[in-house]
C-alpha cells in the first residue's frame, strides 16, 4: 500500500490516460491503422511512466523494463486479435 | 497438478518469490503463443473463412420491420420499401467502396442527394444513415435508435419512403458490410395525392398523376453495379429480399474475445495473488510494479467486453 500512497498523482494519471485512450479506441469510426497507433501511443506511455516511478523509487533494472514491455506487448498483440476480422 | 497450479500462481522460494507466470520467460513465451495464435488465426480465415470468420446476417426485410416498429412506437407512420431509393442507396454504398471513404459527403464533394435524384426520385425531403461493421439488423436499429440525430430519421413524419443497400467489401483496408438507409418522401407522390383528390371531388376520370406515381415506382429497376456482393434485385417492379449473411463454424469475433479475456484473467488472477502474498510476507525484490500491470490489464478487460466493431454514421 505504501507505493500507492506514495504515488498516487502518478497513478490518478495513469489511470485517465489509460480509460481516455481506450475510450477512443472504442469509436470504430476511425481506421484501424490510427486506433493501433493511439494504442502504441497509451501502451508506451505506460512504460515511460512505470520507468519513470522505478527511477525515482531508485529500483530500475533491465529485467523492470523488460516486464513493463513485454506486458504491453500482450496488450498490442490482443487488440490485433480482437480486431483481426477487420485486418 | 495442484503443485503445478501453486508454482505458476502463488509467490515462494521455488519460483523466486515471484508467480511463474509473470517471470519475463513465461511471459515471453505468452507472447509466442498470441502470436502463433494470431499468425494461424489469419492462415484460417484468409483461406478457409467458411471455417473461422465473422459470423453476420443483415436482411433489408429485417431493417424495414425493425424501422417500422420503432415508428409506429413513436406514433409515426410505417414507411414504404421504394425501388428508386433502394437504387440510390445502392450506388451511395459503390461510391463509398470505389472511393474509400466512409461519410455522408465524398471527397469528389458527391453529396448525398445526388443519388437520390440521379435514380429519378424527385423528393421533398431526403435523409441517410449509415452503419459498417454490424453483425445483426437488430443491432444497426439500435444503434441508430441510440444516436439522437438518426433516430430523428427513423422517426420523422416528413418521410414517407425507405430503401436500403446492404453491401460487403473493403473499405480504407477493413473488410466490412455497409448499411445504407436512405429516407424520403416523393413530389410526385405529394402532387399524386393533390390531384387524386381533386380528382375525387370533380368525379373527373383524369387521374393521371397518381396513375403516374404508381406506375413509376413499379417500373424502377436497379442495375447491376460492378461485380460487388449486392444482392438485391428487382425483378418486374417486385423488390426481393437482400440478405447478407455469413456462418462461419467459429465465430472469430466471439472467439478472439474469449481467448484474449482468458489470457488477461490469469495473468490478472497471478499478479493480485503475487501482490498480496509477497505484501504480507514483506519480502523485497525488484520486479515491475503490480499495481501498474492490473490496472492496464483491468481497463483491457472492460474494453474487451464493451467493444464493438459496427459504428454508425
Amino acid at each position: 500500500m505504501k507505493i500507492i500512497t506514495k504515488h498516487t498523482g502518478l497513478y490518478i494519471i495513469e489511470i485517465s490516460i489509460l480509460a481516455v485512450g481506450f475510450v477512443l479506441l472504442l469509436n470504430s469510426s476511425y481506421p484501424f491503422i490510427n486506433q493501433f497507433i493511439v494504442l502504441i501511443f497509451m501502451l508506451g506511455f505506460y512504460t515511460a511512466l512505470g520507468v519513470f516511478r522505478h527511477r525515482m523509487d531508485h529500483d530500475i533494472h533491465l529485467k523492470v523494463v523488460l516486464e513493463y514491455i513485454f506486458i504491453s506487448l500482450i496488450i498490442a498483440l490482443l487488440f490485433l486479435i480482437i480486431n483481426i476480422g477487420r485486418i | 497438478m495442484f503443485k503445478l497450479i501453486y508454482h505458476f500462481f502463488v509467490p515462494h522460494k521455488g519460483n523466486n518469490h515471484r508467480s511463474k507466470i509473470i517471470h519475463n520467460s513465461s511471459l515471453f513465451a505468452l507472447i509466442l503463443l498470441i502470436l502463433f495464435t494470431s499468425w494461424f488465426s489469419i492462415l484460417i480465415n484468409k483461406t478457409h473463412p467458411e471455417i473461422l470468420g465473422i459470423s453476420y446476417s443483415i436482411s433489408d426485410q429485417e431493417l424495414l420491420r425493425l424501422v417500422n416498429e420503432e415508428r409506429i412506437k413513436n406514433g409515426s407512420s410505417p414507411l414504404r420499401m421504394n425501388n428508386k431509393l433502394i437504387n440510390a442507396a445502392n450506388n451511395k454504398a459503390n461510391h463509398m467502396f470505389s472511393n474509400n471513404y466512409w461519410a455522408h459527403f465524398a471527397p469528389d464533394n458527391t453529396t448525398p442527394w445526388e443519388f437520390i435524384t440521379k435514380s429519378n426520385y424527385d423528393y421533398v425531403y431526403a435523409g441517410e444513415n449509415l452503419a459498417k461493421g454490424f453483425v445483426n439488423a437488430r443491432d444497426v436499429v439500435e444503434a441508430w435508435m441510440n444516436s439522437p440525430a438518426h433516430k430523428d430519421n427513423i422517426l420523422s413524419r416528413q418521410y414517407e419512403d425507405i430503401g436500403f443497400a446492404i453491401v460487403e467489401g473493403n473499405l480504407q483496408g477493413e473488410d466490412t458490410v455497409l448499411v445504407v438507409e436512405i429516407f424520403g418522401k416523393e413530389k410526385n407522390q405529394f402532387l399524386a395525392k393533390v390531384e387524386d383528390e381533386n380528382f375525387l371531388i370533380a368525379s373527373s376520370n383524369s387521374a393521371v398523376g397518381l396513375e403516374q406515381a404508381i406506375d413509376i415506382n413499379q417500373t424502377a429497376e436497379v442495375p447491376l453495379l460492378g461485380e460487388s456482393n449486392i444482392s438485391n434485385t428487382v425483378k418486374g417492379g417486385a423488390i426481393q429480399e437482400t440478405l447478407i449473411s455469413s456462418k462461419p463454424s467459429i465465430d472469430i469475433f466471439i472467439s478472439s474475445k474469449t481467448f484474449s479475456f482468458l489470457i488477461l484473467s490469469v495473468l490478472l488472477i497471478a499478479l493480485i495473488l503475487d501482490y498480496t502474498i509477497i505484501l504480507k510476507k514483506r519480502i523485497p525484490r525488484i520486479v515491475g510494479n503490480n499495481i501498474d500491470h492490473i490496472i492496464l490489464i483491468s481497463i483491457f478487460i472492460v474494453f474487451i467486453f464493451v467493444h464493438n466493431i459496427g459504428v454508425i454514421l
